[in-house]
């Protein structure tokens, strides 16, 4: 284009001396001025001529150095497309884990099994450069006979500036650390058992100081504990009020070099009322309690059902050192106004759990809180072996006394050797990434639990449990 | 749990320390390539012989404001080195990628060099330029980079301007003196280094407004019988300013090295390496030694007589500020 440009332009000012000379305008003997004035306007056009020149190659140079065409990509990432400014994305995700459960001692018979976990396709993106999505159905279910497809998350996010954005949907709360960050062990109920897993609402998110302080804060449905309810006839839903989540993170040390600098300190909480009916599990406001292997432990039974106030703390540290060691550790309180009994007598529980487990990367690399890429991938051909890490950890529950007080005394009337009071789990574990995205792992675990002598149907919970648990996982 | 975290932190802190091969990116502006191309070999040399370890510093170059944006945008840079402090003030205020106190972390301002806008014109300066008025008078051509892209032009934009504002007295004069100034414009580079391919090598243009040091540039690379310097009664102290990019370099693990890259800028080797490719040092050694190389001329700083840069950049260069105003009629 530039040549063109420059051959025709070069044609036009030969043209222009040639016209002159042809008509003897350069030839006659002309005065000193005319010479002057004509030199002049050769120049003149000459200068008209090079910035139109110019013009056109800067105009080039912007084609050539402008938006290019949308971009597939197909990586570690994961798969998508995205246009040349990313300014739009959209990019598809899998997580698919498959695991096995079995009872070495005691625990209720016919509970080994193998089963779908987490089976989910993400989609997300951004749309406008700032306007985030992710969609997110859940096929597993959780269990070995769920054929219920689910929405696990649903929500948009804008980013308006690095200290605010806002989030709408269903997404993972705030309050505790999981779900996002519990790669350590296959499961970790306890804390779990009493802060929310999935809400409904809006929440306000930012970071200040380069990651030196982060936040969440937002209102939502008030989702029971440990449950990914979506509304409906949830009591989460139904009982009109809302809940006041949020959480801030502080990183101490995050102007420093070296793995100090990944140190995080959390405090999560939420605040709402939350008011169920009797009847069954959640519809209740309540969720009954498993344990690590997924053992149900505890059940409010069909009487008892939320009746005010709901308050949850949780102090949190994270250190995911970006070296071959991390740990992390967590505590939840929740204090919760509950109805005894048909009277709607009401009295206020208070029940607590914590968790703490470290690991350490015995073929060296770092640990990152999304987990451990291989030096040396598994390859059969190539003889590598991937990663392995070892983990340990300690978890507990301790359930308000009261609740298994008699009615008449206050309590909440649960049969205490049907359903456990207390329990403190050991787990040691082994974590084998083949490479960035499959990993098994294989966790065993020792759980000593108070109360529950006489399990029954719904609980089968018996004096302590040893149990293996299994893990084939893949992610993108 | 407490043990176990001393012995976690004291293994983490006892790491043994191996020879590394660092690669670092500078992300400066356009007329810099010669000087950080010639600095960048003698920092590798110093950092090696401090540390053991080799650095390989890449650099990228164009208009000012364009490599800001580029920054905010993802570009990984582990240092940025642009034409003016209200670029960098952009990286945290647009990017936070930089704290706000960023331009007391180094001397001087985070300025470690200094230069200013002078006119380059061609052989025999035909058109008998000798000061910034003669750039608004009809007929001639000035060839001057977009202040919108270019942080170069935003010094020669604002040093017209307070020439404007002392000759013929108060702002709206000098928005006129600088509309007419503009309307002698014909070709808007996004760059300094796109301007002076204009002016020098396609031949377009009867005066280049320019940085000193690519004014001199172009002198030493083209020929002194070809061009030569103009200096106006009036100028601006131009203080291109660095950074690290903390929020890159803390991902990439390279704030030591980064850190060490700009605080090198102020040795004695840097300051003379600055003043060779027509920079104006700011140690006294330096400052002294090359002294003769720059012409004497009136300098006012941006602060003085802009009240700083995100004044000025709010009031001229913001969508709607008196560039938009004046260019667009």
């Amino acid at each position: 284009m530039i040549g063109f440009i420059k051959l025709r332009f070069e044609s036009v000012r030969i043209f222009i001396t040639g016209a002159l000379l042809g008509t003897g305008v350069l030839t006659a003997q002309p005065r000193a001025d005319d010479i002057g004035e004509l030199r002049d306007q050769i120049r003149l056009l000459d200068q008209k001529l090079r910035v139109l020149e110019r013009r056109q190659e800067i105009k080039d140079e912007a084609v050539a150095a402008g938006p290019k065409a949308p971009v597939a990509v197909a990586g570690a990432g994961g798969f998508g497309i995205s246009s040349a400014d990313k300014s739009f994305e959209l990019k598809l995700k899998a997580l698919i884990q498959f695991d096995g459960r079995f009872f070495l001692d005691h625990g209720a018979p016919n509970r080994d099994a193998f089963l779908l976990r987490r089976v989910r396709t993400v989609f997300s993106g951004t749309a406008g450069g700032i306007y985030d999505f992710n969609i997110t159905p859940e096929f597993g279910g959780g269990t070995n006979s769920s054929t219920t497809v689910g929405l696990w998350d649903a929500f948009v996010a804008a980013r308006f500036t690095p200290r605010l954005g806002l989030r709408f949907g269903k997404f993972p709360s705030a309050v505790g650390l999981e779900p996002g960050s519990n790669r350590h062990f296959i499961e970790s109920p306890l804390v779990n058992a009493l802060l929310p897993n999935r809400d409904i609402g809006v929440e306000a998110f930012g970071s200040f100081g380069g990651g030196f302080f982060d936040y969440r804060l937002g209102v939502f449905n008030g989702a029971a504990n440990n449950t990914a309810n979506f509304g409906g006839a949830s009591a989460d839903y139904s009982d009109g009020d809302k809940t006041v989540a949020g959480r801030v993170t502080v990183a101490p040390f995050k102007q420093a070099d070296g793995a100090l600098s990944k140190l995080s300190l959390g405090l999560g909480a939420s605040r709402g009322n939350e008011i169920g009916a009797a009847g069954t599990n959640l519809s209740n406001g309540l969720s009954n309690i498993s344990s690590g292997p997924q053992q149900a432990i505890f059940s409010y039974g069909s009487a008892l059902y939320a009746n005010g106030a709901h308050t949850r703390i949780s102090p949190s540290i994270e250190w995911y050192t970006g070296m071959p060691f991390s740990l992390a550790a967590e505590y939840a309180v929740e204090k919760q106004d509950i109805a005894v009994n048909a009277a709607g007598s009401t009295h206020a529980f208070e029940n607590s759990a914590w968790r703490a487990s470290a690991a350490w990367v015995l073929t060296g690399e770092a640990s990152d809180k999304a987990g451990v890429t291989p030096k040396s991938p598994f390859s059969v051909s190539s003889g590598g072996w991937g990663a392995f890490e070892v983990v340990a950890g300690i978890s507990g529950l301790d359930l308000d006394p009261a609740l298994f007080h008699a009615i008449a005394d206050g309590g909440g009337g649960i049969i205490r050797n049907n359903n456990v009071t207390g329990v403190v789990a050991y787990a040691v574990g082994l974590n084998w990434y083949l490479n960035r995205h499959f990993r098994f792992l294989i966790n065993v675990e020792q759980a000593r639990f108070d109360g529950a002598k006489t399990p029954t149907a719904a609980v089968g919970a018996r004096d302590d449990s040893l149990a293996i648990l299994t893990r084939a996982h893949l992610s993108f | 749990m407490k043990i176990l975290t001393v012995l976690l932190t004291a293994a983490a802190l006892a790491a043994p320390a191996f020879s590394k091969n660092i690669e670092l990116l500078n992300v400066s502006y356009d007329p810099t390539r010669e000087f950080y191309s010639e600095y960048n070999k003698a920092f590798a040399r110093y950092w090696k012989d401090k540390t053991g370890d080799d650095v390989t510093i890449k650099q990228s170059h164009g208009g000012s404001g364009k490599q800001a944006r580029s920054i905010i945008d993802g570009l990984r840079a582990d240092v940025a080195t642009l034409a003016l402090a209200g670029d960098i003030d952009a990286l945290h205020t647009n990017g936070d990628l930089i704290p706000a106190d960023w331009i007391d972390r180094l001397p001087k301002h985070s300025a470690p060099y200094t230069s200013t806008i002078v006119f380059l014109v061609r052989a025999g300066n035909p058109l008998k330029v000798k000061d910034w008025d003669d750039l608004a008078k009809p007929g001639i051509s000035v060839i001057t980079p977009n202040p919108k892209t270019s942080g170069g032009a935003r010094w020669n934009y604002l040093a017209a301007w307070e020439f404007g504002r002392r000759k013929f007295g108060g702002d709206d004069a000098a928005k006129e003196f600088v509309r007419k100034l503009y309307k002698n414009v014909p070709v808007l580079d996004s760059g300094a280094r796109g301007s002076t391919t204009t002016f020098v090598q396609r031949g377009v243009g009867d005066v280049f407004i320019s940085w000193e040091n690519e004014a001199f540039l172009a002198l030493k690379e083209f020929g002194a019988d070809k061009f030569e310097i103009i200096v106006p009664s009036l100028s601006i102290l131009a203080q291109p300013s660095v950074t690290v990019v903390d929020k890159v370099v803390k991902k990439k693990g390279t704030t030591e090295v980064a850190k060490a890259y700009l605080e090198y800028l102020y040795s004695e080797e840097a300051q003379d390496i600055a003043g060779k490719n027509f920079y104006r040092p700011t140690s006294e050694t330096a400052a002294v030694k090359y002294a003769a190389s720059f012409p004497k001329v009136e300098l006012f700083t941006i602060d003085d007589a802009f009240g700083g840069w995100a004044k000025a950049r709010k009031e001229h260069f913001a969508d709607g500020g008196t560039f938009d105003q004046i260019y667009a009629k």
